[in-house]
């Protein structure tokens, strides 16, 4: 599925559940759906299995988003994508239903590559010059610990990207080493 | 020769033929001398046939001796001028022969020139091959020689970089990554401010 069709069902899904009032908790059923299916082979095997007929597929798919108490708006929506073939699609969904969601509410979010573990000061002050620099009222913070940096921290926020990692200040010398002339080239 | 004509000198013909086996029989026939009324009255008679065959075939022969002269002076013409033109072909033979040993020196001149001219072309081209050859080949070497050298420059300072890095990750201590944490919140919030 291209990511076109994706972002219309996602924003299908935003629109309804901001209309009913439940944004969050639809945002967090597709969320758990998404996790569970990554996680399970098996039941990402039984749901996109054409052998197995829909009927059967339905009712696992009822089962278990009965177990998980997921809100009708999310279940509507999930018998629709089993129904409709787009399963396969449901991360780029969610991916896309994400970004609407932060989007209705104002929030946006960070990746934090570091190669240390970032203390919760360091993590909350970086916060504080992300949303000043975004101007958005909530940043989601995801951090992640890359030992490749050698030092330093690169945050990716959207479309921008902090980086003040050792490892992109030694890709920078060795390209400017590289660009330079030796007199045999002069 | 007109059929009328042919018909009179016919005819004539016959009357003569008479006229002289009367002449031989009466010359046979007397026996007791010769009979001269009689031979002249012959003579007389032949004269007539002469006559009139002069008279009756004097335009014929004219017309016959003159196509005749014609013909034969066209062709005296024409060997004239076959004669000429062999005196021609025979002179200039002659002039050929008189200048072989000429002819054949500047021939023989014009070849040598020829071959001088070639030969100065074939090296010509050569010294051209020859140049081009080298020029191609000098920089094929130097293109070689730029290649290897920045081969061996981008592998000297991955290999610097690479120490670097590994150096750097033995060396970074906690105190370090403090201060890159604290000069990184500090170029972020720059960054806001702005």
């Amino acid at each position: 599925m291209s990511n076109a069709v994706a972002r219309r069902y996602a924003k299908s899904l935003s629109d309804l559940a901001h209309s009913e009032g439940c944004l969050e908790t639809v945002a967090s059923d597709l969320s758990g759906i998404v996790t569970l299916m990554s996680d399970s082979l098996e039941l990402r095997s039984a749901l996109g299995n054409p052998s197995i007929p829909l009927s059967e597929r339905s009712a696992v798919l009822k089962t278990v988003l009965a177990k998980l108490g997921a809100h009708k708006i999310t279940c509507n929506f999930m018998s629709l994508l089993l129904d409709n073939n787009r399963l396969v699609s449901l991360s780029d969904i969610n991916s896309a239903f994400e970004q609407n969601y932060d989007e209705r509410i104002g929030r946006v979010r960070a990746r934090v590559c570091s190669a240390v573990a970032l203390d919760k000061a360091t993590l909350e002050a970086l916060e504080k010059h992300l949303l000043a620099v975004t101007g958005k009222e909530q940043i989601l913070l995801e951090t992640e610990v890359d030992a490749s940096l050698v030092g330093g921290i690169v945050t990716h926020v959207g479309d921008l990207v902090f980086d003040g990692s050792i490892r992109t200040q030694l890709n920078l010398l060795q390209n400017k080493l590289l660009s330079q002339e030796t007199p045999a080239q002069a | 020769m007109s059929p009328r004509t042919v018909l009179c000198t016919l005819g004539l013909t016959a009357l003569f033929l008479v006229a002289a086996s009367d002449i031989a029989l009466a010359a046979g026939g007397a026996g007791a001398g010769p009979d001269i009324p009689g031979m002249l009255r012959h003579l007389l008679n032949l004269a007539i046939l002469l006559g009139f065959l002069g008279w009756a075939l004097r335009k014929p022969m004219s017309d016959f001796l003159t196509s005749r002269r014609l013909e034969v002076k066209e062709a005296l013409d024409e060997s004239w001028k076959s004669k000429a033109s062999a005196e021609e072909v025979y002179q200039e033979i002659e002039a050929r022969i008189a200048n072989f040993e000429g002819e054949i020196e500047t021939l023989m001149t014009d070849v040598r020139s020829d071959a001088d001219m070639e030969r100065k072309s074939i090296e010509e081209r050569a010294q051209q091959a020859a140049a081009q050859l080298e020029s191609a080949a000098k920089r094929s070497v130097d293109e070689e020689l730029r290649r290897a050298r920045r081969e061996l420059r981008e592998q000297a300072i991955g290999l610097a970089v690479g120490h670097a890095s590994a150096l750097l990750s033995n060396s970074v201590r906690d105190d370090d990554q403090q201060r890159l944490t604290g000069d990184y919140l500090g170029k972020v919030g720059e960054a806001a401010k702005r």
